[in-house]
């Protein structure tokens, strides 16, 4: 029970309320095992921005207002983002794996279309920004697979800063 | 004193409302930029209360709407999904009187509401230079609203 208070609270931040039903279709593999918060609710940034280490800017390739990115591109094909981080120095990756060295992140995509993305901290732990609410750290990339974000098929690496 | 032409919601004392919306302290009804939207004519005493439920109404919807808003958008990313959502648009049927319920609810707590403010202004207070941060396109609309006394 105290699980399932875990994952409610997670979400209530924002003065939202989602019921445990609608978290288990949105994430059908996040457990309260698999995951913890690590912020209060900040809505000035979302997963894009936090995975490329920006907590001021809302990235989103779009031209709605409120919306940054880094080249100014828009669309949502994967490419899109691949080509914004490329931009900072990361290269396409075949796998999600820990790679000594390597700060590794993951787009997540429905459709071929770019829906969230998740950085790599250490090995085994993820740390993604849901949307408008809080960030987490999860252990796998698919705690956030589901209907809401689809699947992590895209990654990138870069040395880390001082490797 | 005339008898009001509504129906008074249970749980409100008709009497209070006609004190507190007596013309002799009231003008008229004003619209979101604080004109006047009836003519002068208008009997204040009927027209002011009908008013007052009728903005009591639209802050019950915009509550509800804005709640199922932020509800189903909370996980998203894309302004583009966020501002497509169904409660959200719904909120464009109050009109401009929306507008400071909006302001007053963007400066309580951040969220994407420039685009429907675009909308029932038809207003842009937000530079070039700024349109892409958040943080600065919310601080130009808030500054817009005090401009316009629609926020405090």
């Amino acid at each position: 029970m105290g699980h399932r208070k875990e994952i409610i609270r997670l979400v209530m931040a924002w003065g939202i309320s989602i019921t445990e039903d609608e978290l288990r279709i949105k994430f059908p593999n996040l457990r309260p095992e698999n995951f913890e918060k690590r912020s209060l609710h900040d809505p000035f940034y979302n997963c894009i921005g936090f995975a490329g280490h920006d907590r001021e800017n809302w990235w989103w390739p779009s031209n709605q207002k409120g919306a940054y990115w880094p080249n100014g591109d828009t669309g949502l094909e994967v490419e899109t983002f691949i080509r914004a981080f490329a931009s900072f120095g990361y290269e396409r990756c075949e796998s999600a794996d820990y790679e000594e060295h390597y700060e590794k992140v993951a787009i997540y995509s429905l459709g071929g279309n770019g829906t969230h993305m998740a950085r790599q901290i250490k090995r085994g732990l993820w740390v993604s920004k849901l949307g408008q609410i809080e960030d987490i750290a999860h252990l796998t990339l698919q705690c956030l697979e589901g209907p809401e974000y689809g699947k992590a098929k895209d990654f990138m690496r870069r040395l880390h800063l001082g490797a | 004193m005339t008898e009001p032409l509504y129906n008074v919601p249970e749980g409100v004392d008709r009497r209070r409302v006609s004190k507190q919306f007596h013309v002799a302290d009231y003008r008229g009804p004003r619209d979101a930029w604080g004109i006047e939207i009836s003519e002068p004519s208008v009997d204040w005493q009927l027209v002011v209360p009908i008013n007052y439920y009728a903005s009591l109404e639209r802050r019950a919807h915009f509550q509800q709407w804005c709640k199922e808003w932020k509800h189903e958008t909370a996980l998203q990313s894309s302004p583009d999904r966020i501002c497509s959502n169904k409660s959200y648009l719904k909120i464009l049927t109050l009109g401009k009187a929306a507008v400071p319920l909006i302001l007053s609810e963007l400066q309580r707590e951040p969220a994407h509401w420039f685009f429907l403010l675009e909308i029932l202004t038809d207003e842009d207070p937000v530079s070039p230079a700024d349109a892409h941060s958040f943080k600065r396109v919310r601080e130009a609309w808030l500054k817009w609203g005090i401009e316009k006394k629609l926020l405090d």
